[in-house]
């Protein structure tokens, strides 16, 4: 390639541009979860899709874009209480710890965003973004509890049906669509709270992807 | 907040207080002009939920960043922050280089194509979604 024909990267998949700032897990849960690994992708360095792709001007961008989101899950679990009693270097602990890979680096900190005071039964709001490849929406997000009023956990079922009842079957109905997190697809009784607590991703969101059941 | 003298008025100023209902009618609720439909009251009948319905944003501007004469706006709830950014930009005569950034709670920076009615249901109090702008990073 000639030098004067390279302008900034960017990522596709069967066209669709890939989202720097979306997890790599829910893109590949999103647009690709039938397709064999590796995921083959296509790399472009000319015309950047400036509708659909924000810029990603530097690395620090990036660490900026992640720490904004821890920040926005700690608001929604702790009143960002948690967050804001960490110390600069705990906050640049989490993402060096992200960044190379480093498990027990990262969790040291993270647990602390996993607590909750024992006489709840959970976070305030669980931080969760449900995404369709069907509608134009980037995602849905709204205040949903871990625990309903009775004291009953809520689970990944309850929460579709209130915030994406268009995403279950109705009882003994066809299933229509796969509900996937982290390329599994997790039972709808499943607790959203241990969900929140097991599968978030690092930045502490549930990175929920809604995508058509395969046709066999 | 200093109230300030408005541009675009949307009633009589009788009622400059905040009300606690979701009725709450200021002064200084002006729409944004992009997409603009007239500025009729948006801030009159604002059922809770109702996705149809602007939201109403306060725009507050942090450390020496300029002030807008208006701060309460009736915005659409599809709007992007980055829709805001380049509103305020224009706004506020800022030229195309300019950095501009917007946060939440005065915490955290949501993501530019991030659609401010999701950030009004989460993080909106009192019927209304307060945003602080800032030319420099402010929060970390």
């Amino acid at each position: 390639m000639r030098q004067e024909d390279i302008s900034e990267i960017w990522f596709e998949y069967e066209g669709t541009p890939l989202k720097w700032h979306y997890p790599i897990g829910l893109l590949f849960d999103l647009l690709a979860s039938s397709s064999a690994l590796p995921w083959n992708i296509t790399v472009h360095f000319k015309s950047f899709p400036e509708k659909d792709l924000l810029h990603c001007p530097s690395k620090d961008a990036i660490e900026a874009h992640f720490m904004s989101c821890v920040k926005e899950a700690d608001a929604l679990k702790h009143k960002s209480q948690v967050i804001n009693e960490m110390q600069k270097k705990d906050h640049k602990q989490l993402w060096m710890g992200l960044q190379n890979d480093r498990f027990d680096q990262f969790w040291a900190i993270n647990r602390k965003l996993m607590e909750y005071p024992a006489e709840e039964n959970g976070f305030r709001y669980i931080p969760f973004r449900i995404y369709q490849t069907t509608t134009e929406r980037p995602f849905i997000q709204k205040l949903f509890r871990p625990v309903a009023a009775d004291g009953q956990l809520h689970t990944l079922g309850d929460l579709l049906k209130d915030v994406c009842p268009s995403a279950v079957a109705p009882e003994d109905g066809e299933k229509k669509n796969q509900v996937m997190i982290h390329g599994i697809e997790p039972m709808l009784e499943t607790p959203l709270q241990w969900l929140s607590e097991h599968l978030s991703y690092p930045d502490n969101f549930l990175h929920i992807s809604i995508i058509p059941q395969p046709t066999d | 907040m200093a109230e300030e003298p408005e541009s675009v008025l949307q009633l009589p100023p009788s009622s400059t207080t905040d009300g606690e209902g979701p009725t709450e009618v200021s002064p200084e609720t002006a729409t944004p002009e992009p997409p603009s439909s007239a500025a009729v009251s948006p801030g009159t009948e604002e059922p809770a939920g109702d996705t149809k319905k602007k939201i109403d944003v306060l725009l507050k501007a942090v450390g020496d960043t300029p002030i807008m004469k208006t701060k309460k706006w009736a915005v659409e709830r599809t709007r992007t922050i980055q829709g805001l950014i380049d509103f305020i930009k224009k706004f506020l005569k800022l030229v195309a280089s300019e950095q501009l950034f917007i946060y939440v709670n005065q915490s955290f920076a949501p993501s530019p194509d991030q659609e401010v009615g999701t950030l009004y249901e989460c993080f909106g109090s009192d019927g209304k979604l307060v945003l602080h702008y800032c030319k420099s990073q402010a929060w970390g």
